[in-house]
């Protein structure tokens, strides 16, 4: 898309394989395409991130290669790509092919080398990696080995696939390069939130913040604000990349650090806990500007366009509370205390619930107003995964969707990183035409209907919406996957409940019947003709039972 | 609060008031940090500022530092402004002390740093 169209390896551009982490597959493409076009890099996909950890492309130069990896998160290390084939004599040819001008600078008699082998998905004894090696012979070494530091690396990468019970004896894919540089997954562990000073129930995991600050193309000097800072996780991510940052939150005891402490080791907050506390621990608090407590509902800034980028967790009624200023009392009621209470220093105004679609609403059309040109708005939007359709994305006239990409988080619901730009400022009028759905809305009520599923629906669920071992999403199977499976409506699942709750009803109204005769044809199938006729009895009280059930899960 | 954010703040989320802009500051507290300077993010930030907001900010807070009345041509070669600037909009924190609503006199008070915007549920 931004890159040149050529394919062909040719003198000017290289060839370079990506080994990317196992995990946040549908956060590779977003992510290093995002970090190339920030730095200007022109990149080819010759193949693009899917399934398995490795990427190949195209790049101008080694230095270009470098500024990409001196960003991603998720990519392990960058290799020079001197060949690649389905078996051995594939990528003998291929190496064999590779030009020689190329190759012979790095294997000179004045540089040192050594041969790394490493598989994927199986482990190799020492004497199968030094026959792989011997293999290699062909190749023209003229430097001496040097295990402990070489100037020339070379890693023969070998694919035995995904599935750890099914191990092919051959490798689906093998792969020679010459190291180049790693990534930045050191980062994870420098910034984990197990040593981060302050934290909160929903503090942003450190590989998360990171890549969304690379999808917010975050560069040195620029404005970052998090309008749902929290403990302001995502700022020391942003901080880190050279921004100064601002944040908001309407929580006055979360910015404050006078929250119950969530470690669990940890019984009271420590003096010294604050988002400022964050950053300067990783040496960043020449970065922090400020934060401040703020209804998102009515934000006080003026409208002028000073932002670079907003990226932000923005609560989803589940861990925290979705919460604007206001009051459900009609406006008499303070008519003679209304001057002595807004004078007050310690009134704590009431609130109450900020639907998801106007947090949405309202975060996008502050991005339209405050975001430079050419600015980035990332997200997270939490999602029914039964529901989801790209429609549901918000939108508005002056921001363009880039990227979206799911990580599941239970079942049924997942969240979506969402990476808009602004294309250019609203007009008269145009400030707050954002477009919401209304199936935002329902999220929180979804999930918790959904916390109500039986086994087998949530098993049934499970088979249909596919995730890795590691629990990620597999956003490219899920389309088959949806084709194939068997679907069943979410507005059964309340349904489900309440017959258990009829049953239980018959149960006791019915001293004889054996209880757990009865219990084990809740468990089998539904052709259980006592089952049936309770349902058919009970259509209408099903459906007063279902309302009921929603309107509890609405109030808080 | 860095007068940075004081620039941007307004308080025109209280029913009826037009602007809020700029909100008077009462300081009861002010700390001097060390921020390392930054030529490109302060020219940067120069243009989106509102220059007499930032003045009356910077009188406010007793840290007027002889800055011109209307932001000179050429800035981005007046080091010595732009070090200024960096001081007055970085450096200088009100720790405690409020936000005062030019229009309704609404004060938000600062505490540890941190400005309090919110508006009781009688004034939205």
């Amino acid at each position: 898309m931004m890159a040149a169209t050529s394919t062909m390896c040719t003198q000017t551009t290289r060839r370079y394989l990506l080994w990317c982490a196992n995990e946040h597959i549908e956060f590779r493409l977003p992510e290093l395409e995002s970090i190339a076009l920030m730095f200007n890099i022109p990149i080819t996909w010759i193949d693009k991130p899917k399934e398995d950890p490795y990427v190949i492309l195209e790049m101008n130069s080694e230095n270009d290669a470098r500024k990409l990896m001196s960003r991603s998160m998720l990519v392990r290390s960058c290799f020079e790509l001197w060949g690649q084939g389905e078996n051995e004599a594939e990528l003998h040819a291929s190496v064999k092919s590779f030009p020689n001008n190329l190759m012979k600078p790095h294997l000179a008699k004045e540089k040192t080398f050594k041969v790394r082998v490493e598989s994927f998905n199986k482990t190799l004894s020492i004497s199968e990696k030094l026959k792989k090696i011997e293999s290699l012979s062909f190749l023209p070494f003229e430097g001496s080995v040097n295990l402990k530091k070489a100037d020339t690396c070379l890693h023969l990468i070998e694919y035995y696939g995904l599935q750890p019970n099914e191990v092919p004896i051959i490798p689906f894919k093998s792969f020679l390069g010459r190291w180049v540089v790693e990534g930045q997954r050191e980062l994870i562990d420098k910034f984990s939130l197990k040593r981060r000073t302050y934290i909160g129930s929903t503090s942003m995991d450190a590989q998360l913040a990171f890549i969304m600050s690379n999808c917010a193309q975050v560069q040195p000097g620029h404005v970052v604000v998090d309008p749902f800072v929290g403990t302001g996780s995502i700022l020391v991510s942003a901080a880190h990349c050279g921004a100064y940052v601002w944040g908001w939150d309407i929580d006055y005891l979360t910015l404050h650090a006078r929250t119950k402490p969530t470690r669990h080791s940890q019984k009271q907050r420590q003096a010294g806990e604050s988002i400022f506390s964050n950053l300067k621990q990783y040496g960043l608090e020449h970065q922090y500007v400020d934060v401040v407590v703020m209804d998102n509902a009515r934000p006080c800034w003026r409208g002028v366009p000073y932002v670079d980028a907003i990226i932000t967790d923005p609560p989803y009624g589940i861990r925290e509370s979705i919460e604007c200023v206001g009051s459900l009392k009609v406006p008499k009621d303070f008519e003679d205390g209304s001057k002595q209470q807004s004078s007050s220093a310690h009134h704590f105004p009431s609130k109450i619930t900020y639907s998801l679609s106007d947090i949405f609403r309202d975060l996008i059309n502050f991005a339209a107003i405050h975001l430079v040109i050419g600015g980035r708005l990332v997200f997270w939007l939490p999602v029914f995964r039964e529901d989801y359709h790209e429609s549901m994305i918000p939108s508005h006239p002056c921001l363009e969707l880039l990227f979206n990409s799911e990580q599941v988080l239970t079942v049924h619901s997942s969240r979506r990183l969402v990476t808009f730009c602004k294309t250019r400022h609203p007009q008269e009028g145009e400030t707050a035409t954002a477009q919401v759905t209304d199936l935002t809305a329902s999220f929180r009520e979804k999930f918790f209907q959904a916390s109500l599923m039986t086994k087998q629906e949530r098993a049934s669920m499970k088979s249909r919406f596919p995730r890795d071992k590691r629990g990620q999403g597999l956003g490219y199977r899920l389309l088959e996957a949806q084709n194939n499976a068997k679907i069943i409506k979410m507005d059964d699942v309340p349904e489900s409940e309440t017959i258990n709750r009829d049953e239980r009803q018959t149960i006791s109204q019915e001293p004889n019947t054996d209880i757990e005769d009865l219990s084990c044809l809740e468990e089998t199938a539904e052709t259980d003709g006592l089952r049936k006729v309770q349902r058919n009895n009970t259509d209408s009280e099903k459906e007063e039972n279902f309302k009921d059930a929603k309107n509890k899960s609405v109030t808080p | 609060m860095k007068l940075i954010t004081h620039n941007m703040l307004t308080s025109k989320g209280i029913k009826n008031v037009k602007e809020g802009f700029p909100l008077k500051i009462q300081a009861d507290e002010v700390k001097n940090v060390d921020i390392d300077f930054d030529r490109e993010f302060i020219s940067r930030m120069i243009p989106k500022l509102d220059w007499n907001a930032l003045t009356f900010a910077a009188q406010c807070v007793g840290h007027q530092e002889d800055l011109p009345d209307t932001l000179p041509e050429g800035y981005e070669n007046d080091d010595d402004l732009l070090k200024k600037l960096h001081h007055i909009l970085l450096e200088v924190e009100v720790i405690n002390g409020c936000l005062e609503c030019p229009e309704t006199q609404r004060k938000f008070p600062i505490s540890n740093g941190i400005p309090n915007m919110l508006l009781n549920e009688d004034e939205v």
